[in-house]
């Protein structure tokens, strides 16, 4: 029973699938009753059955199978309770990250505070889930950044939001930072203090020493830097280092001041580097904080039992394979389930070679599956030169299916993957031809003229050009209200939003409908002639000439929206890349408020007794 | 009534309606006042294109009253103002000689007729002063697309170069002819007065971009650097710096493609570091960007192995042809290995150096040896002294003590060999040690 409950169906709606074999059952004992009615005489029927033999029956054998088949595709899977247990409780951790000038010295690339920041994210990134983070940054002053949260990608928003010297108070002192610690810290957390500096009030730490350990918080120093003393860059300065009372300043790491202090904290010093050991140390010595606990969760692991079925059924097929059955229609049905079976491989065997089948596809004039096939490769493939042959085989495909809005959009991105001018060149002549197809005059001049600047020679490009200028002149020579008027024509509108001003409509061209559209030669995948020719009689003789008029209207308006709205997804990138939000701005301004100031401060103040670096 | 006030320096002659013909210098401004009931419409309709061609206009003085036209003269030249008139106000015909300005001449760099939008023009002058110490500046329209340099970007005792860059767009619905936004230099003169230098009028035929190419494709020539490390710890940090420069564009192209190449499983990319910066030069505008981007290699498929980043294509048009452009960053291979590999091969080469510098220690001796032993050979008076000099080399090289010269000649063919010179000089020597007085 237990193992009843546990079981259960990814896809439940296949199991009614089960009932087919019942009602074939039934539907076949009524057609076997009619015709031995038909035959003989109930009473003679003992003598006429007596030949039938075996219990293995290919129906029932066939049932079998599809009733194995409909259960693995109901995907039976089996639900075990996976107990995970965690063995200790979540760590708060406060990082203190000194602001001061000195962390923007470049002993360390970029700089001091920005190799501090790679650092924190790495470990914001290694530290346990149910580990919480938060950031608080300091000078003279602390003030949080970023509260404690188990949310690591809004500290990491707020690390990369602080810079150097930004506090609106110069200078750093450590008592203050711990001191900020212990009073914000209502539980005892890790402490994790990020400098290159160990300025403090050396009265103030030693009182603190006491209840920080008392509160049960463990600290961690990092010192980030290099022992021998740096400039700091300064860009207002003309010597481009920053200097006080006309003396560059150089700032060293203090590294025995600080492993001093750590000492003092029973802490742990380290010093920043870029290696993973030392992430390693930093969440082992932060995990080692956290208090022992027993938690089990219970969560489902779900087993798949439809294996099992998808062997059993093909062991029942190879049986009947095996098996001479007296009619051919069971055979039928055998391979029919094997090729069912086989349809539950794996997909990745289905999408092997994506380019091969989309190829076979377009041979076999299969060319929506074709269209489907280089889509997929399309997306998938990592390289440019695939890319540009996928899309361009795709708009190929398009392009037979009289589908032009389609293969714009395929030539188009053939054209943005196209790696030489060759390439360019195929991709804008093809589109040109989709664009001269949908009628859209203006656009295929446009392409033709662009083709003739990738390649100055290519014969078809020069021909179709004066074909399509023709048209265009034609069109523009007409009066404005007509195409209105006809209803079926599109405004003339697009034509001349497509047109770029200064450009000769041309002339020339017999008008000729065969004429224009010249075999696409080399084209990928298919390797043979796109004849726009053999594309057109063959359309009107389908359809009448009204309807496929509509439907290249309806495609070219189609083509034309799509165009719009993709500029306008550009256009709205761009601005959206140019949107200041100024955050960092919004941050300082909360640091200034809470130092007391109400107004904007251009530069940090320096406050007496406390060096501004 | 119509009311003329023709003004020159500043002067104001009102209820004037006479033709006069006045002088004045190039970089100097005179004034016309229009007055009328209906001024607002009377102006609308004023045609002023004629004047347009030699003279900068300037109509900001503006009330409900008056009119006030500023205009400044492009060039030295006779100019004949012809009569115009609109509704209740007319200008009367007159003649006006601008003379060459004796201490500025000004030189504009010529713009193209044609540009492509999403294209940044640039437009130099070059100012040469009689007197250095006059204070001057280019002026512009504070326009989003105008960018000026405001001091000279080069200077010399007499020569200021100033830059103004301009950005060719296109407004939906509005025609793609613009006449550029003029920028002037401005010059304080010795009388605390100042001369305007307008750069002269210049229609700009904007050509759209092709309607296939995506609209925020970037216009413009670059290029591109990218520096990144070959050999890597596993797990440690590394940096790419990819460095973009663009001339006669308005913006950098997107680098998606690039953080997206960077997204590969078992890469860590943390959050990279951009400094835009913009520098005007006589060529114009130079944009550059500089990406710094943190990764770590956490894993591979092999403890360490070879691994490689992408190529990365960005598309950009170029305006000078016309074309679609690539701008290509080259797939790359790395190799990536676990910190005990690299300490292993730091030991191994510690080794190794200490190795060369041992040989290198001992050849040195050798030859100290060596110069020390010809040294006392040269220094030797007597055969016992040469002789001892001799048997001093011998025990430095390890060759023992040797009692006669056949000793040391023995001892010495045995580890390099015979040596004529020394079985010579031994001779010589014991001979000479030897022989009887």
């Amino acid at each position: 029973m237990e193992f009843l409950s546990a079981l259960d169906w990814r896809q439940p709606l296949w199991l009614l699938a089960l009932v087919l074999p019942i009602i074939w059952v039934g539907l076949h004992q009524a057609w076997q009753y009619k015709h031995s009615s038909d035959y003989a005489e109930k009473r003679f029927w003992p003598w006429v059955k007596q030949g039938e033999s075996g219990w293995i029956k290919p129906a029932w054998l066939l049932s079998s199978v599809w009733v194995l088949l409909v259960i693995a595709l109901a995907g039976p899977r089996w639900a075990v309770p996976q107990t995970q247990s965690t063995d200790h409780q979540g760590v708060d951790t406060l990082v203190l990250l000194d602001l001061s000038r000195s962390m923007s010295a470049q002993d360390v690339a970029p700089n001091r505070l920005v190799f501090a920041q790679n650092m924190l994210e790495s470990l914001s990134q290694r530290i346990q889930p149910n580990d919480r983070l938060g950031l608080a940054v300091y000078g003279v002053q602390a003030h949080w950044a970023s509260p404690i949260s188990w949310d690591k990608t809004l500290f990491n928003r707020a690390l990369y939001l602080v810079s150097p010297n930004q506090l609106p108070l110069a200078g750093s002192q450590l008592d203050q930072a711990l001191g900020f610690a212990l009073n914000q810290l209502t539980q005892p957390s890790v402490v994790v203090l990020v400098t290159d500096s160990a300025q403090a009030d050396p009265d103030i730490l030693n009182t603190l020493i006491t209840p920080f350990k008392q509160a049960g918080h463990d600290l961690i120093v990092i010192g980030v830097g290099q022992t021998q003393p740096v400039f700091m860059p300064d860009l207002t300065h003309a010597s481009g280092w920053f200097h006080d009372e006309n003396q560059a300043v150089s700032v060293p790491l203090e590294r025995s001041a600080l492993q001093a202090l750590a000492r003092n904290f029973m802490g742990l010093y380290v010093d920043a580097s870029s290696q993973a050991s030392l992430l390693q140390q930093l969440v082992a010595q932060i995990e080692a904080q956290a208090l022992p606990q027993t938690r089990v969760q219970t969560q489902p692991e779900y087993r798949d039992l439809a294996w099992p079925f998808i062997l059993l059924s093909a062991l029942l097929l190879m049986l009947s394979f095996s098996v001479r059955w007296p009619n051919r229609s069971t055979s039928a049905l055998s391979v029919a389930l094997l090729i069912g079976l086989f349809s539950q491989t794996p997909p990745t065997w289905a999408q092997a070679n994506l380019e091969q089948q989309a190829y076979q596809a377009f041979s076999q004039q299969e060319f929506e599956r074709a269209e489907g096939l280089y889509g997929d490769w399309s997306r998938q493939t990592r390289s440019y030169a695939e890319a540009y042959l996928a899309a361009l085989g795709a708009g190929n495909a398009a392009y037979r299916q009289a589908n032009y809005a389609r293969a714009v959009f395929w030539y188009r991105d053939a054209l943005l993957h196209a790696s030489d001018d060759t390439q360019r060149a195929q991709a804008l002549y093809n589109l040109g031809n989709s664009q001269a197809q949908l009628e859209l005059w203006g656009l295929a001049v446009e392409a033709y003229q662009d083709v003739l600047r990738y390649a100055t020679t290519h014969p078809n490009a020069q021909h179709n050009l004066m074909l399509v200028e023709a048209k265009l002149a034609e069109l523009l020579a007409q009066p404005l209200e007509q195409p209105e008027e006809e209803g079926a024509k599109r405004p003339r509108q697009d034509l001349e939003n497509a047109f770029r001003g200064g450009q000769s409509t041309g002339g020339g061209g017999d008008g000729d409908p065969n004429d224009w559209g010249e075999a696409q030669q080399d084209r990928e995948g298919q390797q043979q002639a796109e004849s726009q020719t053999q594309q057109r009689p063959s359309a009107q003789q389908d359809t009448g000439v009204q309807g496929i008029q509509w439907q290249l209207n309806a495609q070219a308006q189609a083509s034309l929206t799509q165009q719009q709205r993709q500029r306008n997804v550009d256009r709205l990138s761009l601005k959206l890349n140019e949107l200041e939000d100024d955050q960092r701005g919004l941050l300082n301004h909360l640091f200034e408020r809470e130092a007391g100031f109400q107004a904007r401060q251009s530069e940090p103040q320096v406050v007496e007794g406390v060096q501004p670096w | 009534m119509v009311k003329f006030l023709f003004v020159l320096f500043g002067v104001l002659l009102s209820f004037s309606l006479m033709a006069e013909s006045r002088s004045l210098l190039l970089g100097e401004s005179f004034t016309i006042s229009l007055t009328s009931p209906n001024l607002q419409q009377d102006y609308q309709t004023l045609d002023l294109n004629d004047l347009k061609r030699d003279f900068y206009i300037d109509d900001s003085a503006q009330s409900s009253a008056r009119i006030r036209l500023r205009l400044t003269p492009y060039h030295p030249g006779t100019f004949i103002i012809p009569a115009l008139e609109s509704g209740e106000i007319s200008i009367e015909a007159q003649t006006l000689e601008v003379r060459e300005n004796p201490d500025v001449e000004i030189e504009w760099s010529t713009l193209p007729n044609q540009a492509w939008q999403g294209q940044r023009l640039s437009q130099t002058a070059q100012v040469r002063l009689q007197n250095a110490d006059l204070p001057i500046q280019m002026r512009a329209d504070e326009r989003e697309e105008v960018i000026y340099s405001a001091q000279p970007i080069q200077q010399t005792l007499s020569q200021r170069t100033f830059v103004y860059a301009y950005e060719a767009k296109i407004e939906q619905a509005k025609t793609s002819d613009f006449t550029v936004p003029q920028p002037y230099v401005q010059v304080q003169n010795r009388q605390g007065g100042r001369w305007l230098f307008y750069a002269p009028p210049h229609h700009l035929s904007v050509m759209p971009l092709p309607h296939y190419l995506p609209a925020d494709i970037a216009v413009g020539n670059f290029s591109l650097k990218i520096e990144r490390p070959f050999f890597h710890q596993r797990g440690e940090l590394y940096y790419q710096t990819l460095t973009l420069e663009g001339h006669k564009t308005a913006r950098l192209p997107q680098l998606e493609a690039w953080f997206s190449s960077m997204n590969q499983p078992g890469i860590e990319t943390l959050h990279p570091q951009s400094t835009p910066r913009s520098e005007l030069t006589e060529a114009g505008l130079v944009m550059q960007q500089t990406l710094v981007q943190p990764y770590r290699i956490n894993q591979l498929n092999t403890p360490f192995g070879f691994g490689h980043w992408p190529d990365v294509q960005l598309n950009v048009f170029d305006p000078n042809t016309g074309k679609l452009n690539k701008l290509v960053i080259p797939a790359q291979a790395y190799w990536v290995a676990p910190a005990s590999v690299y300490y292993l091969v730091w030991l191994i080469g510690l080794v190794m150096l200490g190795l060369i510098g041992w040989q290198l220690a001992q050849k040195i001796r050798l030859g100290w040896l060596w110069l020390k032993w010809q040294w006392q050979l040269n220094q030797a008076r007597t055969p016992l002294q040469q002789w001892q000099a001799y048997q001093h080399w011998a025990q430095s090289r390890g060759l023992g003590y040797c009692a006669t010269q056949q000793a040391w000649l023995n001892a010495y063919q045995q580890t390099f060999g015979q040596n004529s010179k020394h079985q010579h000089a031994l001779q010589k020597i014991s001979q000479a040690l030897y022989q009887k007085p």
